[in-house]
């Protein structure tokens, strides 16, 4: 008796099936006998048949003249009656499994109360059934007490679907063996083997997962997949593996996707065949279209020609554009970002028409989509109002058109009218798509809102995608001869979600994946796999930074990111702190994702290291110090150009800001940025939303610099000082709540003697690096440089002017040196007090 | 096992022909000529009788047009009905096809007899 249950429909179901020794050996004889009883029913018919072919043919016809022929003849019929008896009844001893409404509820195990189960073995098919006596066969190998879920496991690796699975995860059959083998040896030992609890629970499960999706019959893969989950072990070694139970579950929707479109092709593929192409209705009441059709393409002949692909997901979008149809004199509009799948939901619409599984109004039509670019062409606006016109009344006649409009926006004012004039009149209904700008735009505020009702399509999760994703991935594959690892689709639409902010998913993904399956056929040739990795280093490509995953050597910079910084940069011991541990933050994925990287006040006066810093993280943190972009805000004096620097962004996405002489920019402006640091978005005067997410924002100020120099002269702390200056100092120039919203306010002290030295010496370090490209060498005395940097430091200009003077002095006097012929290759310039001195090297 | 199996399929035979056999079979033959009918299409052209083909909406056009359905719908009316006799025919002989075999051995049989 089964120890647990679940009620379908008012039907107990149980694991039924005997496993012991006996009773597989006694399946598998009664298995054989049936299979024997046929033949031997098929056999006598055949020879019954022979006889009376042999002996009584010239009777043949004569059946009611007694003879010996007509007995042979009654004998084969009996004996095929038999057959085909034998053959009905074996098998019809499976069940048939319960159809499942819409709706509803997933049953739950319970302990069985009853004897009288239904046997769920009856559903299993064949590969299952043998995935279940090979879990005892291994249980018994080892001489184990129970068949557990990791015995079912094992045993289910051997099937098609399983192996697929396991070949597109990043597990390595040679990493897992050991652990398994330890696991399968610690298990405990017993006489006999029975099932345990849980591996009936997990057969029990199995077929609620074929029921609830809908399938026939329970398979190997979905014991393979429940056994998983009720194996925490599995689960860890998996998770070692870098495999969590998402990414499983995800690979497990990926098998059923393919499993299910095969199944549903077959049914397209019959009810295509009931479909008319033509413009042609099934009770032949519409007309010819010859306008209609040359502006136009017929989604539902496509789709019945199988040229649309799957939609997956999306059924509460096209229930509610059903919905809004059913209700009468409406249409929809479909409203969402470019490449959320808009065109997708009509294609699929298309194919549900095709299978008939609409509404009964949309029974029978066809779905056909105006192309407005074709109706606009090389028209004036008299004439394409006149072509839609024609258009519509020709839809209108026929009355089996369902009219689609991709990007409605498109619409002059003059054709909306029109267009809205024939809908309101309930002759037809229109499905058509647009933008969130689009609709704002182009429908909301016209005449359009009066016939169309919104239908909000979003942007799918990041799942959803992936799925959307799977459902494309064989195509992809079958044209660039490649595979994709699961791992590779999941980077596909995180790290596109994570830097490609100007377009939605799963449009991007798809792209990137097109594109990667492109970039990894022509390095690797035919029958490559795409890994994590190629995505990674395609998206590096793309956008400049790297977009791989924290390694090893790589922890080992950002730890030490104060010392790279300290390369470049002398002193400003707080400033370069501050800077690391944002970047550090950042790096490791712990910054939220709806705000720029990072967000910065530089405080303190001219020439200490603000502008350098803020060069310095840019090549730091995306590798080069172009991706510095540097806005002078005073030129900011008015809203109108902001679009320049939202350009900039748009442009360049992975960047640093430098946002120079932040306070001199208009009030207004400032207040911009209060969102920018918010919510890592700004919308540009066109209604284009540019991301800041995957930029650091870096605004300098001189504000309050002269009191940061009466206090440090005064031998105030840096707390003290900062304390100060936000809370006084700088209340008149930046609102409390812009300046509570960076992350970091730091101010910059001005530069000591020693710090100003110590600059001197890395410019004539410098002055060194570029004579070594020439083969000169160089060096200064040390008195040089000191007295360069007394002379070179200004009070109000901090270290600025010191570049100036190093070229101005020591640049120039070597460059004359070498126009004179002074200096050759292998010679050492040396600079004095009094001068430049060369001294020549030995002759070669 | 073997012999277990064979006497319960012999000695069941007739319990099964006219209990779930019967059954089986005439819900694939009903089954046959519904997917027959729906096929062509008959019940868009009954339900369509007086709807004008073509949308021509003519008083013309609307009498040939009756008169074209009209024809269709019987000339499809008729292509499913000669389906379905032949489908009560397969059934007649399931019925009694047992009935002619048991006549058969036993009629013919006395021929082998001495």
């Amino acid at each position: 008796m089964p120890r647990f249950s679940i009620t379908l429909q008012k039907a107990a179901y149980g694991w039924g099936q005997e496993l012991s020794e006996q009773a597989i050996a006694r399946r598998l004889a009664r298995k054989k006998a049936e299979k024997t009883v046929g033949v031997v029913f098929l056999s006598l018919t055949g020879v019954c048949f022979l006889a009376f072919l042999l002996l009584g043919l010239p009777a043949m016809f004569d059946l009611l003249t007694k003879s010996a022929s007509g007995f042979w003849l009654s004998l084969a019929l009996l004996f095929s009656m038999m057959a085909f008896s034998h053959l009905l009844q074996t098998l019809e001893t499976r069940q048939v499994m319960p159809h499942r409404m819409l709706g509803e509820p997933i049953p739950a195990i319970e302990p069985a109360t009853q004897a009288a189960c239904k046997d769920i073995a009856a559903l299993f098919d064949p590969m299952a059934l043998k995935t279940v006596d090979e879990a005892f066969a291994l249980a018994r190998k080892f001489g184990h007490a129970e068949v557990e879920p990791i015995h079912l496991f094992v045993a289910s690796l051997s099937d098609e679907n399983v192996g697929a699975v396991i070949s597109r995860l990043p597990i390595q059959f040679e990493q897992v063996k050991d652990p398994l083998g330890r696991r399968l040896a610690s298990r405990q030992l017993g006489a006999e083997t029975v099932l345990s609890e849980q591996a009936e629970q997990v057969l029990l499960q199995a077929f609620v997962s074929a029921y609830t999706n809908g399938r026939q019959v329970v398979n190997a893969f979905e014991i393979f997949f429940e056994a998983f989950l009720h194996d925490t072990f599995m689960q860890e070694l998996f998770f070692d593996q870098g495999v969590t139970q998402e990414q499983f579950n995800n690979m497990a929707a990926w098998v059923r996707m393919h499993e299910k479109m095969k199944e549903r092709y077959e049914q397209f593929r019959k009810a295509a065949l009931r479909k008319p192409t033509g413009a042609m209705n099934r009770a032949m009441t519409s007309i010819a279209t010859p306008t209609l059709d040359a502006f136009s393409e017929d989604l539902t002949a496509l789709a019945a020609q199988g040229r649309m692909g799957l939609l997956v997901g999306r059924e509460n979008e096209v229930e509610q554009i059903f919905r809004v149809i059913e209700g009468g004199r409406q249409s929809a509009v479909l409203v969402g970002p470019e490449g959320v799948g808009k065109r997708a939901i009509l294609d699929g619409i298309a194919a549900l028409m095709v299978e008939e599984r609409v509404p009964k109004v949309l029974e029978d039509k066809r779905l056909v989509r105006i192309s407005i670019p074709h109706l606009l062409s090389g028209a004036e606006p008299q004439q394409a109002q006149d072509r839609l016109m024609h258009v519509l009344s020709e839809a209108a006649r026929s009355g089996n058109i369902l009219l689609a409009f991709s990007d409605i926006e498109q619409m002059t004012d003059e054709l909306s009218t029109v267009l809205v004039d024939f809908l309101s009149r309930g002759a037809s209904f229109a499905i058509a798509t647009t933008t969130p700008q689009g609709y704002a735009q182009a429908v909301e505020r016209t005449v359009l809102s009066r016939v169309f009702e919104k239908v909000n399509v979003p942007e799918p999760e990041a799942n959803e995608a992936i799925r959307v994703l799977e459902s494309k991935a064989l195509g992809i594959e079958g044209k660039h001869k490649v595979s994709f690892s699961y791992q590779s689709l999941e980077a596909l639409v995180m790290l596109s979600d994570r830097f490609l902010h100007e377009t939605y998913l799963p449009k991007k993904a798809i792209e990137l994946a097109r594109e990667v399956a492109l970039m990894v056929a022509k390095e690797r040739g035919a029958d490559a796999s795409v890994t994590r990795e190629d995505v990674e280093k395609l998206m590096a490509q793309k956008t400049g930074i790297p977009a791989t995953r924290v390694e090893a050597d790589e922890k080992e910079t950002l730890l030490h990111f104060e010392e790279r910084l300290h390369v470049r940069m002398v002193g400003q011991e707080e400033a370069v702190t501050a800077v690391s541990s944002a970047l550090r933050r950042a790096r490791t994925q712990l910054k939220s994702d709806s705000r720029p990287i990072a967000t910065f006040l530089f405080l303190g006066p001219t020439g200490v290291g603000k502008t350098e810093l803020a060069k310095t993280a840019a090549e730091a943190y995306f590798g080069s110090e172009e991706a510095m972009v540097r806005v002078d805000m005073s030129e900011y004096q008015t809203m109108e150009r902001v679009w320049q620097l939202t350009e900039a962004v748009r442009k360049q996405p992975f960047a640093l800001i430098l946002l120079d002489e932040f306070e001199k920019a208009h009030p207004d402006v400032l207040n911009l940025f209060l969102q920018v640091f918010d919510d890592g978005r700004l919308t540009d005067e066109s209604g284009r939303t540019i991301d800041f997410t995957n930029t650091i924002l870096i605004a300098t100020s001189n504000a309050g610099s002269d009191f940061v120099q009466e206090a440090v002269r005064a031998g105030e702390g840096v707390e003290a000082i900062k304390t100060r200056l936000l809370e006084q100092e700088l209340r008149g120039v930046y609102r409390p709540e812009l300046l509570n919203r960076f992350d970091g306010v730091i101010v910059f002290t001005p530069l000591t003697q020693t710090q100003v030295v110590e600059i001197t010496r890395r410019l004539i370090a410098g002055v060194a690096k570029r004579l070594e490209v020439k083969g000169i060498h160089f060096r200064a005395d040390e008195r040089v440089i000191e007295a360069l940097a007394k002379k070179g430091y200004d009070r109000v200009f901090g270290a600025r002017p010191l570049r100036r003077l190093v070229q101005d002095e020591v640049d120039n006097a070597i460059a004359e040196a070498l126009l004179k012929g002074e200096a050759a290759r292998r010679d050492t310039i040396v600079l004095e007090p009094t001068g430049i001195r060369v001294e020549k090297a030995a002759a070669l | 096992m073997f012999l277990q199996i064979l006497t319960a399929r012999i000695l069941g035979l007739p319990g099964w022909w006219y209990g779930r056999g019967l059954a089986m079979v005439t819900a694939r033959l009903r089954g046959a000529v519904g997917a027959l009918s729906s096929r062509i299409g008959i019940r868009v052209w009954a339900t369509h009788l007086f709807v004008p083909m073509y949308g021509d909406t003519s008083l013309a056009g609307r009498v040939i047009s009756f008169f074209i359905r009209l024809f269709s719908v019987l000339a499809r009316a008729f292509g499913v009905a000669a389906y379905a006799v032949l489908m009560v025919a397969a059934f007649v002989a399931y019925l009694t096809l047992p009935i002619l075999i048991v006549i058969g051995i036993f009629y013919h049989g006395s021929v082998l007899l001495p």
